[in-house]
């Protein structure tokens, strides 16, 4: 290899390796709102389970690798769900159910990610709908970086899981006939921000 | 309210004498309530998670034999990833080119039963004119008495997987991952 083509290369794995080297002290990430979906499923009847998702969601969230602790912050808008079915994406905004009117966000304040190995596996935290807050903790079941060829900045992805009864937070329209579980699957990806 | 798995547990004897078993019974596809849904890798750092909307077909189901079959057919376009620049594009001629291939179909057999009721499907998948097997596990079975619809009504989650690029959908492998993961939410009343 030629000093030219080791230089090149020594440049190139830097630009790569750079920006995941430096973990030394906290960094934040801001959820890239067109790759962030919690997507769930519900019962319906006992027959079936009817999967849907948000389709906003924004926030940030914080990872200190070095110390193994952080933080989520996470607001979804209720009036971008999405059933696959337009009249139960309007019902479901009504009071009976979510009450979008009067509580048109869901928010999720994980105040300690939990890691193992290096890695995130849980987030303790709580979850706000309709106005109640109840404690809700996230098991991460996948947790990748990388630097997004298209962004040229370190990206980090994850898909996490939790399940809670609707009937927690107020939301009793029909649970004994549907059921009152839900399962959440969120997809997450988060851009590196700038240090300040 | 029948339930499949309670009558194979409680009353065994019972179920082969029922009349409604003795043949096979048909069951139409309940669209509201079926979606198949499936979860592919972006960038192989998040599984985004999308679902057909339009899915129609019939389901055979002979209790006494153990045996049934699926027919399903999907309208390609009403592909759904909660992102419209995506849908769009998923329906292009990178991919599903809906305009050309407007319908996936699958046709399946049960082939396992357990305590009265069918626990895997053996098929074969059609997407974009390319046919291949897709065996699909079944999470949970149950039927009831539909309360709208004054008729017996079964449903089901099942699960499958498969490489697209067995299909030739190989746009953004491998930069995304060329595993894909179906979760079939399915009901159907019958006939």
């Amino acid at each position: 290899m030629t000093d030219m083509n080791r230089g090149t290369w020594f440049a190139g794995l830097l630009s790569v390796v750079w920006p995941l080297a430096a973990a030394a002290a906290p960094q934040s990430y801001l959820i890239d709102s067109g790759h962030t979906y919690p997507s769930f499923e519900a019962p319906h009847m006992g027959l079936s389970w009817w999967r849907g998702k948000f389709t906003r969601t924004s926030g940030r969230i914080v990872l200190d690798r070095e110390a193994g602790a952080g933080t989520v912050d996470v607001t979804v808008e209720i009036p971008s769900v999405e059933f696959g079915h337009k009249a139960m994406n309007e019902v479901i905004q009504g009071e009976k159910w979510f009450n979008a009117a009067r509580y048109p966000v869901a928010t999720y304040q994980g105040t300690a990610v939990r890691f193992e190995n290096g890695r995130p596996v849980a987030v303790d935290g709580s979850l706000t709908m309709m106005g109640v807050t109840r404690p809700l903790s996230l098991s991460i079941t996948a947790f990748r970086c990388m630097v997004n060829p298209m962004l040229g900045r370190e990206v980090c992805g994850a898909d996490a899981r939790a399940s809670f009864k609707r009937t927690d937070f107020g939301m009793n329209q029909n649970a004994q006939q549907h059921g009152a579980e839900v399962r959440l699957q969120i997809q997450v990806e988060a851009v590196r921000e700038a240090a300040p | 309210m029948k339930n499949c798995a309670g009558w194979g547990i409680v009353l065994p004897m019972m179920l082969t004498a029922w009349p409604a078993d003795a043949a096979p019974v048909s069951y139409a596809i309940e669209p509201v309530h079926t979606h198949p849904s499936f979860e592919v890798p972006h960038l192989r750092i998040s599984l985004w998670r999308g679902q057909f909307l339009k899915t129609s077909g019939t389901v055979v189901l002979d209790r006494e034999t153990m045996t049934g079959s699926v027919e399903v057919t999907i309208e390609a376009a009403s592909i759904d990833l909660g992102n419209k620049n995506l849908n769009q594009h998923v329906c292009s001629k990178d991919f599903f080119d809906v305009a050309r291939f407007p319908a996936i179909t699958y046709n399946g057999s049960f082939d396992r039963f357990q305590d009265g009721v069918p626990v895997s499907v053996k098929g074969r998948l059609t997407m974009v004119g390319v046919t291949r097997p897709v065996d699909l596990t079944i999470n949970s079975f149950k039927c009831i008495q539909h309360p709208m619809f004054k008729r017996e009504a079964c449903g089901a989650d099942a699960m499958g997987s498969f490489k697209r690029s067995d299909f030739g959908l190989s746009y953004g492998v491998p930069l995304h991952g060329d595993d894909v993961t179906v979760r079939i939410q399915v009901e159907a009343v019958q006939d």
